[in-house]
């Protein structure tokens, strides 16, 4: 089996893969990687903007995988497994040298309950005022969206992965709309 | 159906992200769908959260891709990793055995001085009984056989039975202060202690095979056997009564036998025990091993030890 049909096809059975994680099967390993590399890469990116240290948390990730391939017990999907282990690398990493952490000061707020106003809405901007809007945001924003829309895990997946409840990721992502907003604000002030 | 009414006109603006995502179960999806259909806020809430999913979809799928040789550069650091856990465990093998030969080392002042003492002594007096006693005696061996047999498996015996106490012991508050085993301080002593006495009974049993003439192995196995049994047993009884009557136990055991081998023609069952007691046999060995695993398994476990 050449390392291209890996790339392109998916594992048959990602338990099935970290079990042989687990007996010390380095194939299994880059297979897992072939699969899950942009997963893992897009989600560090989120939490740190440098792509060098980013790539250095992937490497520790793998290796944790490496370590850790006995332990999981398949309570969890594998990728919720997977960032939950990049997440726990990249806040050890972050925390080391002293670079801010995703979830330093957040003021959690409550879930709105009613709609905003009509002329809050945001379909009407542009998609690259909306792209640099969202490139601007705190790293603790700009994770849960990507968990929530990119990776489409469900809140309870997110909740695992965050550490926090099901009620803290709801609420975060509606602070995330509403920073995304307040970036928009900001930008048509400075360019009216 | 007023319930109904009132239940899907109620905002599901939590709901909305979870609905685009495709992550929402059945139940909730008709609600949400049913509620979007009669509300003109909730529908605009929608398509902010659509701007906000196509705006993250967007720009991750901008994001560069991760360098090619990542794989390669995990594989050596698993490899560096996993060579630094054996040179650990071989680095903690090492320490463990230093650790092991000092705690040994430390043992010899902490034992009571008058447990060496008294073993040079009785070997010294052994050998004069026999050196001063009449011809005709000293030459039956099977009296100086009876003289080494009992003085030193008594003498070893009663050294054993004051290595680990806690009013004989001036290190004994050093110990339970410090994370070192009480089993392997035990080990540690009685090995130093029998080991001694083994020493001395051998060199004495050597000066009276080579004075006297006869096999040095004939004389050895009188008490080699005997000795580690007595010493077991002192042991075992030190630990659980206490050292005072672990030397009683191993007196009462001698003397019994002393007294009886006389008689012992015309009652097989003391024929028997010192047979299978009184001599080196596998017999006396396995008793003797098993009697010392016990005494060391329980010492820990001795209430009377923290003084509680």
């Amino acid at each position: 089996m050449s390392m291209q049909t890996q790339h392109i096809q998916p594992v048959a059975d990602e338990r099935q893969v970290i079990r042989r994680i687990a007996i010390g099967d380095r194939d299994a390993l880059a297979e897992l990687y072939a699969c899950y590399q942009r997963t893992l890469f897009n989600y560090l990116l989120q939490l740190t903007p440098d792509h060098g240290l980013a790539e250095e948390i992937l490497q520790d990730t793998l290796v944790a995988v490496w370590k850790s391939a006995q332990s999981f017990e398949g309570r969890s999907s594998v990728r919720t497994w997977l960032i939950g282990i990049a997440r726990r690398q990249a806040h050890n990493t972050l925390r080391q040298r002293r670079l801010p952490l995703a979830d330093e000061t957040e003021m959690e707020g409550l879930v709105a309950t009613d709609p905003e106003p009509e002329a809050w809405t945001l379909a009407s901007f542009a998609r690259d005022e909306l792209a640099a809007a969202f490139r601007q945001l705190a790293a603790l924003h700009r994770e849960v969206l990507v968990l929530t829309f990119v990776q489409e895990l469900s809140y309870q997946e997110t909740a695992t992965i965050l550490e926090v409840p099901v009620g803290t990721v709801k609420s975060r992502l509606s602070n995330a709309r509403r920073a995304l907003r307040a970036q928009l604000d900001g930008r048509e002030e400075a360019n009216p | 159906m007023t319930y109904q009414l009132s239940h899907y006109d109620e905002h599901i603006l939590d709901l909305l992200p979870a609905y685009l995502n495709g992550r929402l179960d059945i139940t909730n999806i008709e609600r949400v769908r049913a509620h979007l259909a009669r509300c003109e806020a909730c529908r605009r809430e929608l398509s902010s959260w659509q701007a906000v999913q196509g705006t993250a979809q967007a720009v991750v799928a901008f994001a560069p891709l991760p360098s090619l040789n990542i794989m390669n550069q995990v594989l050596a650091k698993i490899d560096t990793q996993e060579v630094q856990a054996q040179q650990r465990k071989r680095r903690s093998i090492s320490r463990d055995a230093a650790h092991l030969w000092l705690v040994f080392k430390r043992q010899i002042p902490l034992i009571h001085k008058s447990i060496w003492i008294a073993a040079v002594g009785v070997n010294i007096l052994m050998l004069a009984l026999i050196a001063f006693s009449r011809p005709d005696v000293r030459h039956h061996l099977q009296n100086v056989e009876t003289v080494l047999a009992f003085f030193s498996t008594v003498t070893a015996a009663t050294g054993i039975a004051f290595i680990y106490q806690a009013e004989q012991d001036a290190g004994y508050e050093i110990i339970l202060a410090t994370p070192t085993s009480i089993r392997i301080i035990m080990i540690c002593r009685m090995v130093l202690v029998i080991g001694f006495n083994l020493l001395l009974t051998a060199i004495t049993s050597g000066i009276i095979a080579f004075t006297l003439g006869g096999n040095l192995w004939d004389f050895v196995q009188l008490w080699l056997g005997p000795m580690l049994l007595l010493a077991s047993i002192s042991l075992t009884v030190s630990v659980t009564l206490g050292s005072v009557f672990g030397v009683a136990a191993s007196l009462i055991i001698e003397v019994i036998q002393a007294i009886f081998s006389s008689a012992e023609r015309t009652a097989p069952v003391l024929q028997f025990l010192r047979m299978n007691i009184g001599q080196t046999t596998p017999f006396t060995l396995i008793l003797a091993f098993i009697l010392l695993a016990f005494a060391i398994y329980y010492a820990p476990r001795q209430p009377r030890l923290s003084n509680s």
